[in-house]
């Protein structure tokens, strides 16, 4: 609550100040924003030119020409979100040269120079899955981090009470809270199991009581969730989240 | 010219015919207890050429008929025994009627070219009557099977009630309407639910193998559904409305007529379904919403002794499966429309060496159209998303018998059976057909007045497996003090169909491939009853029965796992045993008070590793039943208890380490509870109850294996339910 009055203030602060004459905002030296407000954020994975790729075709059974549901990539600076602005991302369609074909298990391939300071990448990338002994290749469409610039960890409920631990929500969870784990500098620290296809409907459904928290380029933690996969008419690849600075009380 | 005269010539005699004075006869029928008059019982008169005239009797229990020469009579009324005299001119005759208590004395039509009474049928032929349906408060054949001991049902959101009989599956249970086999099955089952029973004047339930007079599918239990033809009057006519608590809305109409040697019928209903959710915070639905139509008519003729019957039966079945929201007030519904439609004909005729031929076609359609949509409920829109799925079938069954004794103690049938099946798929080249043609015969042989042996074969020819020689023996024996028992003894075979072969079912919980490499299945079957009936009392009587199964199918088409742990593919599995049994007791007091229980054991074991060890698991099932009548009243009451035992299922973890675990699914108790009124001559009866007392919704179940192994809950029912019906019924004589 105390929070919230106080992002409130800082919002009324912020806007009163936008009023002001321009100049006014840059001669007048900032301290450091510890904005504490909530962002939400959708991107897509999809636009035109479709791309067509060589790959397994379940329905037809045989190796075939296959449209990409996913042929964009979009890099997200989540420390750019400010009082005034969301955060940073830039995208690149597959016939883009810049354009990375994400792969966790090649060393070459598993970074991007991307935008500056990117924290995370919405992708589709040649993943880690896991068929009960192993891991093995899987095409798949989620999240992966800065590598060696960013570090996350994914909290699950049901996963940490099954060990024992207790799970802090999204809502309630401190920065105190997240100085006390330890995240992970796996490049697929995010990953894709934040939605999972739930078969009797063949849709994607957003994984509840789960979040993850990141510790940005900038050293600054955020926790984010993902909240949905779909938009507005339905069509699956447009990841939503919503994100928060974790400041010090 | 010539023919107006002809006709002028023939109305003429026919004026004089009716000026005559007629001979008459009056039948009185009353019951033997209290010697009450019996309204609406049927009579039937059989005249030397075969031909049969029916009546049925008035208010007073009276029929009054024309006498033209000395005929074959039978008077029959539901749970009274038939009598059989011979109609001589002159008088009023009484005929008392001893009430049925056992129903032995049913007549029943499966696998017979003539009618039987079910005590002289070879086969062990359970039936269960309109008037109990009606007491159930019977929707669909789900219902009416509910709480019969050696059946069980398996509910799933989508692909409806399916049913499992001596521990095989829907696939091995032949469903018949009128003799004539129903088509359409999702995944091996045919949908319990969206078969309608308010045309339905009995069902014959057969537990055992009839693989020579059926084929395919008949391995474990044959059903056949047997509507209603009104026979006895010129006209009858029905309507009927339903509600259940749960939002169930049904109505329905018909009426039948019969004019000269012309026979004819129409009837319609509609239900509807609101759908119902345990879990009312997620959009989706456990019971998804559901509108039913359903349609038919029928015209027939006898012309020389040939009796013919043409009709046409509809029905559409609209299903929404509704989903959750993706986005802020946004859902895929997905909704699915399976349109049956069958045509057939049928003839039948008695010979005067007293044979007899009978013969019918059909032609059956079903179509099942799935359609996603984009709904936006904040814009109140609905769009189409992709393009719509369609699965069809086209049967062609064509079944023709002739029966003939061959002298007082032998019974010969001869019967020839077509069955062309086409489908049409993702995976299904068009032109693919699968087409069976079959040939069986069977010898009624009475070896003594006691002792009856019925062997057959039958030959079929598939064309595209080779079938083997199917034969069984049935034996029945039946001793002066009530002993009576039956032993059936059968190969079986039964093709791959359409769907196990070619079909995908990919949108649905299951993800559902056939395999073009599948062998058929063969099987081996055994099923034996004794049973002992006492009369207690004059008008009380006691039946015991016990019977017992055993199964053994090589090659068992089954639903396998893939290697990704969500897909299933059809599969030539292993061996598959099954065997067990069922004891039930009955009591009957006079139609007053009835009384029934029955246990079943089943055990159901895999051969997985073909190392000839099966592993049997085993459950256990009970059900009872108790009525109660007070005619003065005509009211009645009815309370039905079923406990369904928990279920062990192996599950194969792992192949190559021939590992098992094991699943189970939880027992349960149904119980319901309805009374019954009829009013003004049962003009209107007045049917309410209640439905699933212990409010069972669903039950443990860990026998989903694969990725997402644990326990998951399985649908059973939708809980406690409230229901009332209301029927009106008029007959005109």
């Amino acid at each position: 609550m105390k929070k919230s009055i106080f992002a409130s203030l800082l919002l009324s602060a912020a806007l009163f100040s936008c009023s002001e004459e321009e100049d006014v905002v840059i001669t007048q030296p900032l301290p450091p924003v510890l904005d504490g407000s909530s962002y939400e954020l959708q991107v897509p994975l999809y636009s035109t030119p479709d791309v067509y790729e060589e790959g397994f075709n379940h329905h037809t059974q045989q190796v075939e020409e296959i449209k990409l549901s996913y042929n964009r990539q979009v890099f997200v600076d989540l420390d750019a979100a400010s009082l005034t602005s969301n955060a940073d991302t830039l995208g690149y369609h597959y016939n883009d040269e810049e354009y990375v074909k994400f792969d966790v298990w090649d060393t070459d391939k598993d970074h991007a120079e991307g935008s500056e300071g990117w924290d995370i990448v919405l992708a589709y990338y040649n993943g880690k899955a896991h068929d009960g002994t192993d891991y093995v290749p899987y095409m798949m469409t989620g999240g992966l981090i800065n590598k060696g610039e960013v570090k996350a960890i994914r909290l699950n409920k049901e996963e940490l009470e099954e060990e024992g631990e207790t799970f802090i929500s999204y809502d309630e969870v401190s920065y105190e809270d997240a100085m006390n784990l330890t995240l992970s500098s796996e490049v697929d620290a995010i990953g894709s199991d934040w939605k999972a296809l739930d078969f009797a409907t063949f849709t994607y459904k957003i994984v509840e009581n789960q979040y993850y928290i990141i510790e940005t380029t900038d050293g600054v933690f955020f926790k984010l969730a993902f909240t949905g996969f779909y938009n507005d008419d339905l069509e699956q690849g447009y990841p939503a989240f919503k994100f928060q600075r974790l400041i010090a009380e | 010219m010539i023919n107006k005269i002809t006709i002028c010539v023939l109305m003429f005699f026919c004026t004089l015919n009716a000026l005559a004075q007629v001979p008459e006869v009056t039948l009185e029928v009353v019951d033997t207890a209290e010697g009450l008059p019996l309204v609406g019982a049927h009579v039937c008169l059989i005249s030397a050429s075969g031909e049969k005239h029916y009546y049925s009797t008035d208010e007073k229990g009276k029929a009054v008929i024309a006498f033209n020469e000395k005929m074959q009579c039978t008077v029959s009324y539901t749970g009274f025994k038939t009598k059989e005299l011979v109609l001589e001119e002159g008088k009023t005759i009484k005929v008392k009627l001893k009430t049925d208590l056992l129903m032995l004395d049913q007549v029943v039509k499966t696998a017979s070219v003539e009618p039987e009474r079910v005590d002289q049928s070879i086969y062990r032929i359970g039936i269960i009557t309109a008037d109990n349906m009606e007491k159930q408060g019977v929707q669909n054949i789900r219902d009416a099977l509910r709480f019969q001991p050696n059946i069980n049902l398996v509910e799933d959101g989508v692909l409806g009630s399916q049913i499992i009989m001596q521990g095989l599956k829907g696939q091995h249970v032949k469903f018949l309407i009128d003799g004539m086999p129903i088509v359409g099955r999702q995944d091996g089952n045919i949908d319990l639910s969206q078969i309608d029973m308010s045309q339905v004047d009995h069902i014959e339930i057969i537990e055992g193998p009839m693989s020579v007079v059926y084929g395919s599918n008949a391995l474990a239990g044959t059903i056949n559904i047997i509507t209603k033809e009104n026979k006895y009057y010129s006209m009858s006519v029905d309507a009927g409305a339903y509600a259940e608590s749960i939002g169930q809305l049904n109505g329905n109409v018909s009426a039948q007529g019969n004019k000269g040697n012309s026979k004819f019928g129409i009837s319609g209903g509609y239900r509807y379904f609101n759908g119902h959710d345990k879990d009312p915070s997620d959009r989706s639905m456990n019971w998804n919403p559901k509108k039913q139509i359903n349609a038919d008519a029928y015209y027939g003729v006898k012309l020389s002794g040939w009796d013919t019957k043409f009709g046409i039966r509809l029905s559409n079945d609209d299903l929404t499966l509704k989903g959750d929201y993706l986005a802020p007030y946004r859902a895929i519904d997905q909704n699915f429309i399976t349109q049956r439609m069958t045509y057939y004909g049928q003839f039948d005729k008695t010979f005067r060496d007293n044979s007899s031929l009978v013969g019918q076609i059909s032609y059956n359609t079903y179509k099942r159209t799935g359609q996603e949509y984009v709904v936006k409920e904040d814009l109140n829109e609905e769009d189409k998303k992709g393009d719509p799925t369609v699965d069809r079938f086209e049967t062609l069954n064509a079944r023709l018998s002739y029966g003939k004794a061959l002298n007082a103690w032998l019974k010969w049938q001869l019967g020839y059976e077509l069955n062309h099946e086409t489908g049409e798929g993702d995976k299904i080249e068009s032109g693919t057909a699968l087409i069976e043609n079959s040939l069986w015969s069977d010898l009624k042989i009475n070896l003594t007045e006691q002792l009856v042996l019925q062997p057959g074969v039958r030959y079929i020819n598939h064309n595209t497996y080779a079938a083997p020689l199917i034969y069984s023996t049935h034996l029945k024996w039946n001793t002066e003090n009530n002993w009576s028992s039956r032993i059936s003894v059968a190969k079986g075979f039964r093709a791959p169909s359409m769907k196990e072969l070619y079909m995908e079912f990919v949108d649905f919980n299951h993800r559902i491939f056939g395999n073009e490499n599948l062998k058929p299945e063969t099987s081996y079957s055994l099923t034996a009853t004794v049973s002992k009936a006492i009369d207690v009392t004059e008008t009380s009587a006691l039946k015991y029965e016990i019977s017992g199964f055993y199964n053994h199918l090589n090659d068992v088409i089954e639903l396998a796992m893939g290697e990704d742990g969500v897909s299933y593919f059809y599969q030539n599995v292993s061996q598959k045993r099954t065997h067990g049994g069922t004891f039930s007791v009955n009591y009957n007091n006079n139609n007053r008070l009835k009384m029934n229980a029955g246990v079943t054991l089943t055990g159901i074991g895999y051969d997985f590793f073909d190392s000839g060890d099966f592993d049997f698991t085993y459950s256990t099932d009970f059900v009872a039943m108790a009525a109660y009548f007070w005619p003065k009243l005509d009211l009645s009451m009815q309370l039905d208890y079923k406990y369904t035992g928990r279920r062990v299922q192996l599950l194969m973890v792992d192949v190559e380490e021939s590992q098992l675990e094991e699943g189970t699914v939880d027992s349960y108790n149904m119980l319901n509870y309805s009374v019954t009124k009829n009013f003004k001559n049962k003009r209107f009866a007045l049917n309410a109850g209640v439905k699933n007392i212990l409010d069972v919704t669903d039950v443990t179940n860990t026998t989903q294996g694969g990725a997402h192994s644990g326990g998951s809950n399985m649908l059973i029912a939708w809980g406690r339910t409230y229901f009332i019906s209301l029927k009106y019924h008029l007959n005109k004589i």
